[in-house]
This record gives structure tokens, sequence and C-alpha cells, in this order.
């Protein structure tokens, strides 16, 4: 099916758009699970947080298109990475306004901040959906940036209660306890 | 988009010369990716740009028969980064010019770009000031030479008059010769990033592997312009590396002024010196010669 639609999509002569509908309404939520692990090596006189290995684990049901279901997850571990990390709108505290309107100041993740990411599905067979398919549209954001805090936590000692775990928070934390 | 009234293609030096000695409120442009983003964000509306683009007095980088190096204004961050000149003789500068931003800046972005806009944080700023360059402008009067140590005025100031031209920037020999290099960018992230602390470092290691000869330590962001730790420089020279290793922190963070400010607080920055300098001395004794 999947050859056909695209030779019928990107024909020359009569190009078609192969699709059909259908509609399921989901009365029953079920719960959709998911983890993510991850291996961190602390640079701490720096505060700079390598992300050595990371690997999202999910059951969303039956996966019903593999290749946009692992886009879903990179998606969201790429997010929870910046999160952890990264992204913080800072306000004046004397005017009230966002001192980084801008993607410079405001510090999204790049390519060569983020690592490779890893993806896996447990396939179960969920009566809830139609396919027996589950959430996974905002599941892969969950995990990694508490799996972050706690890799950090495992590997220095500290306790983080505030996001995004910068390099100067953690250098200022690292100091407080003594460690650098 | 872009308010600008005007821009003017030079033909020449001279005539970019001429032209901005003719318009006392001219902004001169070269690629642009400094400028262009001030006026997109309605700075300098209405302004009536000089191009100094494309022209080939400003580019090349040569050895002259004395020794010293010449870097053309108009020479990209990729064409520093990929120079063999630069590779051999100027260590820490070849590192500086692959880190601005990502590599569609690095392609097009100038250093003379980068050092004229006498920002501190200014990637290969640091590097210039710790090789002692000398940078040649080009005026109605002619050409001068400014010493890189009386060049930056202060913060987004330099001593370039409106009317001249920076035409490119000379590494005599005595400024480099014997000195291994390394320079260190430190960023909330690793591409598309505005240093929050740069470091260069220049070691010349004594024969016996142990000592340091001759070293010169210079701080981006450490201060409202790219400065030298001369001071910290002079009690350095003439220890082991061990012994430079263990001082520096307290003498630089003595005589660097590093503030306060959203992006980061004068405490992360002080820590920021002392980390960095201490491996930075490590990192570029080793590459000078000095034993393991």
């Amino acid at each position: 099916m999947g050859d056909l639609a695209q030779e019928a999509f990107y024909s020359f002569r009569h190009s078609v758009h192969i699709h059909a509908e259908e509609t399921a309404q989901v009365r029953d939520n079920t719960f959709a699970f998911g983890t993510c692990f991850v291996k961190v090596e602390v640079d701490m006189p720096l505060g700079r947080v390598k992300i050595l290995d990371i690997l999202n684990v999910h059951d969303s049901g039956r996966i019903l298109n593999p290749a946009t279901a692992e886009g879903q997850v990179h998606g969201g571990m790429a997010q929870g990475i910046g999160a952890a990390l990264y992204e913080e709108q800072l306000i004046d505290p004397a005017t009230g306004r966002l001192l980084n309107p801008n993607l410079l100041d405001y510090k999204i993740p790049t390519a060569m901040d983020v690592p490779d990411l890893r993806c896996l599905f447990v396939e179960t067979d969920d009566p809830s959906g139609p396919y027996g398919n589950k959430a996974l549209g905002e599941p892969p954001l969950m995990p990694p940036t508490p799996a972050l805090r706690n890799a950090i936590l495992d590997a220095t000692g500290c306790a983080f209660y505030q996001i995004p775990m910068t390099q100067q928070r953690l250098v200022a934390k690292f100091k407080e306890e003594g460690l650098i | 988009m872009y308010d600008f009234e005007s821009i003017h293609l030079s033909t020449s030096v001279d005539d970019a010369v001429a032209a901005l000695a003719a318009d006392p409120e001219a902004i001169i442009i070269s690629a642009g990716t400094d400028l262009l983003v001030q006026i997109r964000e309605g700075r300098h509306a209405g302004c009536r740009l000089v191009s100094i683009h494309n022209l080939p007095e400003l580019r090349g980088i040569r050895m002259c028969a004395d020794g010293t190096i010449e870097i053309g204004a108009a020479c990209t961050f990729r064409e520093v980064h990929e120079n063999p000149l630069v590779a051999r003789y100027l260590g820490a500068l070849c590192m500086a010019a692959d880190t601005p931003g990502g590599p569609q800046l690095r392609a097009v972005g100038t250093i003379g770009g980068n050092v004229c806009n006498g920002i501190t944080s200014a990637d290969t700023a640091s590097s210039v000031v710790a090789y002692d360059a000398v940078m040649r402008v080009q005026g109605p009067a002619g050409v001068r030479d400014i010493p890189v140590s009386e060049w930056y005025t202060g913060p987004g100031r330099t001593s370039r008059a409106h009317d001249e031209v920076l035409v490119c920037i000379r590494f005599p020999r005595a400024g480099y010769e014997g000195f291994a290099g390394t320079y260190c960018k430190y960023g909330k992230r690793e591409a598309l990033e505005i240093a929050t602390m740069g470091v260069g470092c220049l070691v010349k290691m004594d024969t016996d592997g142990e000592h340091i000869a001759d070293i010169r330590l210079a701080f981006g962001v450490a201060g409202p312009y790219p400065k030298r730790a001369t001071a910290t420089e002079d009690a350095l020279r003439g220890l082991t590396v061990e012994a430079a290793v263990e001082r520096v922190g307290e003498l630089a963070c003595a005589e660097m002024n590093p503030r306060t400010s959203w992006r980061a607080s004068k405490e992360f920055r002080l820590q920021l010196i002392v980390e960095l300098s201490r491996r930075l001395i490590r990192e570029t004794a080793l590459k000078g010669g000095a034993h393991a």
C-alpha cells in the first residue's frame, strides 16, 4: 500500500492522493505508559551536563506508523532535554518584561546539543483504541526531563527542584555543597 | 524589512574612504551579519550604507618577508580557520574562527567585522588580543597601524575613525613565534551561540619542558572589551605548569572584571575564568611541549 500510495501521489500525469476516512469515538480513556533512561556525565566545575545515552520506551498500544511514531518520540525527547537544561523565559523583575524574546537568548538546543535519541516501543493491543492504539502525542515529553534531573542527582548527589538546570544553577549548587 | 536609505557599492578602499568622509553618518557594511540583524531590529533606521563587500584589497592571508602574517579584514571565519598559515602559527585564532554561530555564518561573516564591532564577546577578538596583533586601517590621510592594545576604547567602541576602513590584521612574528595557542568558547549551547566566556591562551615552554617561558591570557566577556590579563601573565612567567595552574585562578579573578547581567552572574563568570584558565594553561602547555 505504501508503494502504491507513493506511486499514485507522485504520478506525473495522474497524481492521486489515496485516502480513506473513518471515525472512532473513544469513551473509555486508558493509560499510555512510558519511561526514559538517561546516562549523563557532569563536568562539575563548569556546570556542564553531557548526555551520553538517552532512551525512551513507550507502551502506546499498537504502533500504526513506526516512522512517524519514532519521530514523535524524538521530538518529545529533544523538547524534554530543552526543558531540563536550556529553555527559560527570563523576566526583568523591575518591569515584568521578557528579557530574552528571541531565539538567540531563549535557548532551544541545537543539533550540536542533542545526542542520538533512542526509542523503543513495547506493543500491546489495547481494546480502548480502534486499532489497539493508545496515546503517543504527549507521552514522549513526560519522562526525559525528570530522568535528567534524577541522573544529575545520581551523578552529583545534588537534588534540583527547578528547571532548567542551567550551568549557572549547577555551579551555584555545587559551590554551596562544597563540591567544587 | 530592512530600513536603510541607500547603499554605496565601493569600488576600492579609497572609494569607500571617500564615501565615508563625505557622509559622517554612513555605516560600513561588509558581510553584514551583525549590521543587518541590527537594522532588522529597527536600529539605524533610514541609514546610508557604504559597502566594502568583495573588495580584493581586503582579502587574502599571507606571510610577509619579515614573518608578519597578514589577514585581510574581509576574510571569512571559515577562510581564517582553514588557512594553513593560521593553523600552523596562530593556533588560538584557528580554533576561535571555528566557533562563531554556525557553518552558514562562518562562510560569510568576516574577521574584520568581528573586531570592528568592538564587542567583548567576539570570538576571534581575544585571540587577536593575545597575539599582540596590529590593526591596519586606511583613511583620508593614508594608512596607519593601531596596536590591538590601543584598539578597544570601550564596549562596542574602537579607535577606528569614522572615515577609516580596517584593511587587514597584522600578526608580527614576535607576537606568535614559539607559542602554542588554544581558544575556548564557553556558551550555554554548542552552536548558534554568543560566548558566556571566551579565553585565548598562548604558552611558550622552556626547553626543560617544565617551566613556562612565556604566557599570554586574554579574556572575552570578562570586561567591557577583550583584554589580556597582563599582571597575571607577569606572575605566571617562569613558573612550572602545575604552579601556574594553581595560581592563575586567584590572579585572573583579581584582574578581570566581569559583571552580573541577566545572562550570567558575576560569581558564575568568575568560576569560568578560574576553571577555564586552569584547563587552558594545561592544554596549551602540553601542545607547547610540556612533559605530561
